[in-house]
């Protein structure tokens, strides 16, 4: 082995990646050859130094912030809800109420529309007549209505076959 | 620090994170950030530039870290890409080395101070002046030596290991490593004076 390889094994061995089993050979050289003994002293004192030398930098704190931000630009770019869109929009509650109102008066409508019909009330109704001159349906006193007759008086229906009458 | 974690804790956290997870992105980022962030420090020779290489390296792991096949490579695999990064960087600008004997850009970064007790003023004077003339020697590598000298020396690779990153061979790394000490060893020849 020269010289020349001899002195890629000390650096070799300053890195500490030299095979246990060559090591005994090589300090053996060192010791008979003068200037590969001084290499070794040389390169032994610049390790030392380096080792001394040897300081770390400690990164900004903010520099995860960084990363984050371009790593996750989904976050970053969502959009706030503005104040007056929040103002504007109505309450979850808000639909259920309008919800139940609506079934509230379904049900009132479906109620009234099953009633018996009040016939008596009906007829008073129709009874009811403006006194308008010359009006062919009060040929007759008003309080004699053509139209309706009570039943118990009512004689000789010629619209109905079944009644005899009296 | 990596080294907390066996292979098979890093290897769960990385799959995790392939599977979408930030929080175990956020993870690897504590584990490796700040070695990250000095490699590329010690490559650039500027802190400026760590950081936005630093960045950058961590978003393109991100983006492209479900194509990686096999987690248990992700140490050697995000290296290689802080390299690149780096180089890119120079290619980009083409760079010219600036040596500089005070490098001021690092002013504003917080060091670890050396806490050895009893280190007296002119020591660390020294100490100081040390690193500056290191930093320069790295400045003038050549960028071949100089990235396989820093995973050595200041990273602690072992020689295989770094030559998953750098994709060269084991004779050519070794070879590139006792290369870049003789260029170092020119740079210190006045602190090996001093000390005789």
């Amino acid at each position: 082995m020269t010289c020349q390889e001899r002195r890629l094994q000390i650096s070799e061995y300053l890195d500490g990646a030299m095979r246990p089993s060559q090591v005994g050979a090589l300090l053996l050289h060192t010791e008979t050859c003068g200037s590969c003994r001084e290499f070794f002293l040389e390169q032994k004192k610049i390790a030392d130094y380096l080792q001394a030398a040897d300081w770390q930098l400690q990164p900004p704190a903010q520099l995860w912030d960084r990363i984050e931000s371009r790593i996750s630009p989904a976050a970053a770019a969502a959009p706030r809800p503005s104040v007056w869109t929040a103002w504007l929009a109505p309450p979850q509650w808000g639909y259920a109420l309008a919800a139940s109102l609506a079934l509230a008066i379904l049900s009132v409508s479906l109620f009234l529309g099953s009633q018996p019909l009040n016939r008596q009330l009906l007829a008073e109704l129709n009874a009811y007549q403006v006194d308008v001159p010359d009006n062919p349906f009060l040929a007759q006193p008003r309080e004699v209505n053509p139209f309706f007759e009570p039943l118990d008086e009512f004689e000789g229906n010629p619209f109905d076959p079944m009644r005899s009458p009296k | 620090m990596p080294n907390d974690f066996s292979p098979s804790q890093l290897k769960a956290i990385v799959e995790r994170a392939q599977s979408g997870s930030t929080q175990d992105f956020q993870r690897l980022y504590e584990l490796f950030g700040k070695p990250i962030f000095n490699f590329i420090w010690r490559l650039s020779g500027s802190g400026q530039e760590a950081e936005d290489l630093t960045q950058d390296t961590f978003v393109k792991v991100h983006s492209e870290l479900p194509k990686l096949r096999d987690p248990a490579q992700f140490k050697y695999w995000l290296y290689r890409i802080a390299r690149n990064e780096v180089y890119q960087k120079l290619r980009r600008e083409q760079r010219t080395s600036v040596v500089s004997i005070d490098d001021e850009e690092t002013g504003f970064h917080e060091f670890l101070e050396d806490d050895s007790p009893g280190l007296d003023p002119e020591k660390a004077f020294l100490s100081k002046e040390l690193r500056s003339v290191v930093q320069n020697a790295l400045n003038t590598m050549t960028p071949k030596y100089r990235d396989v000298f820093v995973l050595a020396v200041f990273q602690r690779f072992s020689y295989e290991d770094i030559t998953k990153i750098v994709g060269r061979s084991l004779l050519s790394v070794k070879t590139d490593i006792y290369r870049a000490r003789l260029v170092m060893k020119d740079h210190l020849n006045a602190y090996l004076k001093r000390d005789q």
